[in-house]
C-alpha cells in the first residue's frame, strides 16, 4: 500500500483491524471518510470515543451499562429471584425484545472452550454463585447457545447449581440446532421460554 | 431417484458440459486422462456436497479459470423432481437446493443416496481402521441425519475435550470442566454407536450373502465391530453407560498422554474369514477384494430397505476387476434395478452390458 499517502495508510490499517473487515472493505471505508464532512467524521469519532469512555459491565450481572449496574438490575419491578443465565450482552438484548422476561440476567461472557483457553475461571461464574449466596434467587433459568459448547457450559453450571437447593431449568428444546442464539427470531425464543424445563 | 441431467462450467478438465442421462445404465468411455472420472467426481459432488476424491475446491475449478458451477436435476421414485446447484469462485460459494440457497456445503448431503465403486475400495479391507470408520459415516449418514448430526457434535466435544486434557496434562489448567467434556462426548458418542452397531447388524446379512455367492460358497464372512461396552442389542441407555464407564476406567491414561483413548472415533470393523481368520492380515487380495465388494454391495441394499429410494451407482473403473464370471453376474443384477454410470477404457469387457446402455465418448473435457 505504499502508493497512498501516510495518513491514508493508516487509517485503512485501522479500518482493517476491525471483524469482518479486510483489505478491501478497509480501502472503502477510508474513502468513503475522506469524501464525508468534517463534521462528520468528528461525530463518529466522537461517538467511538464516548462509547468507550462510559461504557463498562454492570457489576451485578454483566451486562452493558453507563453507570455501575444496568438498568435491568435497578429495576425493581422485575423479578429478582429469578436469574437468566446467557452467554454475551447481545443475548440479553435479544431477550429482551420478546418482551415476555420479567427476571434479571447474568452474562457469562463467553462458554466453555478448552480449544481457545476458557475454563470455568475465565467466564463470570464466580459472580453467579456469589449473587445465589443471597439466598434470594428461587431459580435459574440457563439460556446458553444450543450448540456443544453452550450445552457444556450449562451442564457445568446445573452440576453446581443443583446442590444449593436451586431450581435450574433450561430452554426448551425447539432451537434449531447449532446456532446463535443472537440470530434466532424472537417468536422462537419466547415459545422457548415458555416452555422451559428442569435439569 | 436418478441424475436426469447434468449441467458444468469449468468444472475440472471441462468447459462446459449439458448432458441428459439415462435412468438406467450410462457407460462413460475413453482413454486415460481425458476426464472421465471427472464426471464421476461432478455427480458425487452434488450428491455428496463434496467430492470423493478431494477436499480442497481449488482443485475442482478449471486451471486458468476463477469459479466452477454444477447443476444437476434429479428425479425421485415418487416423481417430485430436486435441483442441486454447486458453485465456487474466489469470493463466494454457492449452494442450492430447488433454486433456494442454503447455508452450507453440508445441507446438501443425505439429499440425494449414492454408492461409489472404485479401485481404492481395496483399503475398505486392507487400509487402517480410519477407512473403515469413513465408510460407515458416508453411508450412515445418507440415511439418517440424526446421525450426521450426532457425529458433528461428538468430533467437536471430542476436540474440545481433548484441548483440555493436554492443557492439564502440561499443567496450564485444572480439570474442573472434564466431567462436562465427558458428558457430552458420552452423550453424542452413544448416539453414533448405537447407529453403527444397528446398521451392521442390518447388512451383515447381506454382507455374508454377497460374499458367499461370489466365491461360490467357499467362505464365510463376519462383521464385527470391535468395542466390547455394548453389542447390537444394547439400548442406547446401555451403550452409554458402558462408554462412560469405559472412559472413567482410561481417565489416568488419558491424563498421561493429553487425549481421549476410547470412542467411535478409534473404533474399528474387523472383518472375519470363516469365524476365525482376519481377512485383513490372512486374506488374499482376492478375497479382500470380495469383501470390499460385498460391503459396498450390502448398502445398497440397506439404502432401498431403510429409505426406499434406490441409490445411483457410480462404479469408476472398477470393471477389470470384475475378473470372474459370478462377481459380473452379480453386478448386473445390481446394475439393472437402479441408475448406474460406469467408466472404462476398454469397451469389450462390457461387451454385454453395451447394447441397452446410454454411451458417452470422453475425449480431451469433451462428450459426446
Amino acid at each position: 500500500m505504499r502508493y497512498y499517502p501516510a495518513s491514508m495508510n493508516k487509517l485503512i490499517a485501522e479500518l482493517s483491524k476491525l471483524p469482518g473487515i479486510g483489505p478491501k472493505s478497509a480501502q472503502r471505508l477510508a474513502f468513503h471518510l475522506f469524501e464525508c464532512s468534517k463534521e462528520d467524521v468528528a461525530r463518529l469519532a466522537k461517538a467511538m470515543i464516548e462509547a468507550k469512555d462510559k461504557l463498562g459491565f454492570c457489576q451485578r450481572c454483566g451486562h452493558l451499562t453507563e453507570q455501575d449496574s444496568c438498568e435491568i438490575c435497578q429495576d425493581e419491578s422485575r423479578n429478582h429471584g429469578l436469574i437468566c443465565v446467557v452467554e454475551e450482552p447481545k443475548d440479553v438484548i435479544v431477550l429482551e425484545k420478546t418482551r415476555e422476561y420479567r427476571g434479571v440476567y447474568h452474562v457469562l461472557h463467553g462458554a466453555l472452550s478448552p480449544l481457545e483457553g476458557i475454563g470455568p475461571d475465565e467466564l463470570r461464574i464466580k459472580e453467579l454463585l456469589a449473587r445465589l449466596s443471597s439466598g434470594e434467587v428461587r431459580e435459574v433459568i440457563l439460556a446458553c447457545d444450543p450448540d456443544v459448547e453452550g450445552e457444556a457450559t450449562a451442564l457445568y453450571l446445573a452440576k453446581l447449581i443443583k446442590p444449593l437447593q436451586i431450581k435450574v431449568t433450561r430452554l426448551a428444546r425447539g432451537l434449531p440446532v447449532g446456532g446463535d442464539l443472537e440470530y434466532i427470531d424472537e417468536v422462537t425464543l419466547s415459545k422457548a421460554l415458555e416452555g422451559r424445563q428442569e435439569m | 431417484m436418478y441424475l436426469d441431467s447434468l449441467k458444468a462450467l469449468n468444472f475440472r478438465n471441462y468447459d462446459k458440459l449439458d448432458l441428459k442421462f439415462s435412468p438406467d445404465l450410462n457407460i462413460l468411455c475413453g482413454d486415460n486422462a481425458q476426464g472421465k472420472t471427472n464426471l464421476i467426481e461432478a455427480i458425487s459432488v452434488l450428491a455428496l456436497g463434496r467430492s470423493f476424491r478431494t477436499n480442497k475446491d481449488e482443485e475442482l475449478i478449471k486451471r486458468g479459470e476463477f469459479s466452477f458451477y454444477l447443476k444437476g436435476f434429479f428425479k425421485r421414485n415418487d416423481f417430485t423432481e430436486l435441483s442441486v446447484e454447486i458453485g465456487k469462485s474466489r469470493e463466494e460459494n454457492l449452494v442450492k437446493l430447488n433454486g433456494i440457497p442454503c447455508k452450507r456445503r453440508k445441507d446438501v448431503f443425505g439429499q440425494v443416496k449414492m454408492v461409489i465403486f472404485s479401485p481404492e475400495d481395496l483399503q475398505l479391507i486392507k487400509g487402517g481402521p480410519g477407512f473403515r470408520r469413513q465408510y460407515l459415516d458416508l453411508y450412515i449418514g445418507q440415511i439418517y441425519p440424526g446421525y450426521r448430526v450426532a457425529s458433528q457434535k461428538y468430533y467437536r466435544a471430542l476436540f474440545q475435550r481433548n484441548a483440555l486434557l493436554k492443557k492439564v496434562k502440561n499443567r496450564e489448567k485444572t480439570g474442573s470442566s472434564l466431567e462436562v467434556w465427558t458428558e457430552k462426548l458420552v452423550e453424542e458418542g452413544s448416539k453414533v454407536l448405537y447407529y453403527r452397531l444397528k446398521v451392521l447388524d442390518e447388512i451383515e446379512g447381506w454382507v455374508r450373502d454377497y460374499h458367499r455367492r461370489i466365491s461360490g460358497n467357499k467362505e464365510e464372512i463376519d462383521c464385527l465391530y470391535e468395542w466390547s461396552g455394548a453389542d447390537r442389542t444394547s439400548t442406547i441407555e446401555q451403550i452409554k453407560n458402558g462408554l462412560y464407564l469405559d472412559l472413567k476406567n482410561k481417565r489416568n491414561d488419558e491424563f498421561r498422554r493429553g487425549i481421549t483413548l476410547i470412542g467411535p472415533h478409534r473404533d474399528d470393523i474387523s472383518i472375519l474369514l470363516n469365524k476365525e481368520l482376519d481377512i485383513r492380515n490372512f486374506g488374499s487380495q482376492g478375497q479382500q477384494r470380495t469383501a470390499a465388494l460385498a460391503l459396498k454391495m450390502a448398502m445398497i441394499d440397506l439404502i432401498k430397505k431403510t429409505t426406499e429410494e434406490k441409490p445411483i451407482l457410480l462404479l469408476d473403473d472398477v470393471f477389470s476387476e470384475f475378473d470372474n464370471e459370478r462377481k459380473k453376474e452379480l453386478l448386473v443384477t445390481l446394475i439393472k434395478k437402479t441408475q448406474t454410470f460406469i467408466t472404462t477404457a476398454n469397451t469389450t469387457e462390457i461387451e454385454d452390458l453395451a447394447p441397452s446402455a446410454n454411451q458417452f465418448r470422453v475425449e480431451g473435457g469433451k462428450i459426446h
